[in-house]
């Protein structure tokens, strides 16, 4: 096999589909080789640094672009890519990122299932207020009343998926143990490169007071749900 | 979305480059693989019925590649720190949601398919099925660590796998091939070189009889 091998500090030959380039810059930035083949219809091969997990690239065959977007989960889920053999400031700074991106998922879960729960619980108490008004109601408004608690009711039931404040809390929890770890490794890093860890630091504080925002929300909600408790 | 369904391979090592040029074009299509020791040829699905497009897939890796075939389907497993790894979450909140101790009121985080040891020390590791964890993931965290990829649930993967062993188990077989209304000539009485092998007469059923040219009828043939 005349096969050339490209190492991460060496330029990759390209591909002529730039979703496979987008995956083969991946595996360059995290330290994994390229084999280069460039057959009729094999590109070459891609292995990680321990040469444990490997992948190959065709080149115009079916499927390629959901094939590219799987390599791209491999190699971000393979433990061997940068950090082992590569730079430990890129790695800190990937792992930031990620733990930050994961953390943003979590809160925007979050906001989404408060907005859920508090639509819930605003038509819960129109329903209270209606059935308080139903009772107490003149008969002649009363059709028009019954006609009201309907569209709360549905509106209710509109919302019967909301999560409750405990599941709310709990992803935040999670949301904050995502947030803390990455600061954790952003703080790694500050201690050699300050300017590249400010930025992460900072979206980390963010990411805390959208967190301490959204645990008043749900604490706010807890208490409208039950009046009586806390 | 797009099945994805990893067969195992017996007979090819991916993680040698080499191997990857052993690779015949037709099966370009399917992606191929290794996670260590394991080499993998994927099949990634849109079909309607993927589980029949997975064995067809098998039956054209042990006919276009000799000497290697597919094993089964592989059911990836994953430890807790994988799993963090792949959600993007912190290891002690995975390690809470396999625990049951975290987010477990809506659906119980997936038993363990394996427990290994950790060396000494008496430690040991739980392994979870990806395929299950990354549903519960989905369900319940409410974020999807594996996007556009759908996995084949416990009935289709014992039924692929069912198929796979039979596909196995008759490659040994005797079975007939429809040559159709090709004329063959068998003087083939003693064994005699055919393309890369060696074929051995050993029996003809006639269908009608002698004809002018010769007899009809179905030859049972060895072929080494």
């Amino acid at each position: 096999m005349s096969a050339q091998r490209y190492g991460p500090d060496d330029t990759w030959p390209l591909h002529q589909k730039p979703y496979w380039n987008k995956a083969l810059a991946e595996a360059r930035q995290a330290d994994w080789t390229l084999t280069f083949i460039d057959a009729p219809h094999n590109f070459g091969v891609v292995s990680c640094p321990a040469g444990e997990h490997t992948f190959g690239v065709d080149k115009t065959a079916v499927g390629g672009e959901t094939k590219s977007k799987e390599a791209i989960k491999k190699i971000r889920w393979c433990q061997h890519g940068s950090g082992q053999s590569g730079s430990k400031v890129r790695a800190r700074q990937l792992e930031t990122v990620r733990l930050l991106d994961a953390a943003d998922k979590l809160i925007g879960c979050v906001e989404q299932g408060l907005i859920i729960a508090e639509a819930k619980q605003d038509a819960q108490e129109d329903l209270d207020r209606l059935e308080l008004q139903l009772r107490t109601a003149a008969s002649n408004v009363e059709e028009v009343l019954l006609a009201e608690q309907e569209a709360a009711l549905q509106a209710a039931i509109d919302v019967d998926q909301a999560p409750d404040p405990e599941t709310l809390s709990a992803e935040l929890d999670d949301a904050t143990a995502t947030v803390k770890r990455s600061e954790s490794v952003a703080k790694a890093l500050k201690v050699g490169r300050p300017t590249l860890a400010k930025p992460l630091l900072d979206r980390a504080n963010e990411a805390h007071e959208r967190i301490a925002a959204l645990q008043d929300r749900v604490a706010t909600l807890r208490e409208r749900i039950c009046p009586d408790v806390g | 979305m797009t099945v994805k369904i990893p067969l195992r391979l017996r007979g090819l090592d991916l993680r040698d480059a080499n191997a990857y040029t052993h690779i015949a074009p037709d099966l370009a299509e399917l992606s191929w693989e290794a996670n260590g020791g394991v080499s993998l040829a994927v099949v990634y699905s849109d079909d309607q019925f993927p589980v029949a497009a997975a064995a067809d897939w098998a039956r054209r890796v042990a006919k276009l590649m000799p000497g290697v075939e597919v094993a089964e389907v592989h059911d990836e497993l994953v430890s807790v720190s994988d799993i963090a790894a792949r959600a993007g979450v912190a290891a002690e909140a995975a390690r809470l949601w396999a625990a049951g101790k975290r987010r477990a009121s809506l659906r119980p985080f997936p038993a363990p398919r394996q427990v290994v040891g950790r060396g000494s020390g008496g430690k040991s590791m739980s392994l979870y099925t990806w395929r299950e964890v990354v549903s519960w993931i989905r369900d319940v965290i409410g974020i999807d660590p594996d996007e556009g990829i759908d996995y084949l649930n416990e009935a289709e993967h014992a039924y692929l796998n069912a198929e796979l062993a039979a596909n196995a188990a008759s490659a040994g077989a005797w079975h007939p091939i429809d040559v159709g209304t090709t004329n063959i000539t068998t003087d083939v009485r003693g064994p005699r070189c055919v393309g890369r092998g060696v074929v051995r007469l050993l029996d003809v059923e006639p269908l009608d009889g002698p004809s002018t040219t010769g007899r009809r009828g179905t030859l049972r043939v060895a072929l080494t």
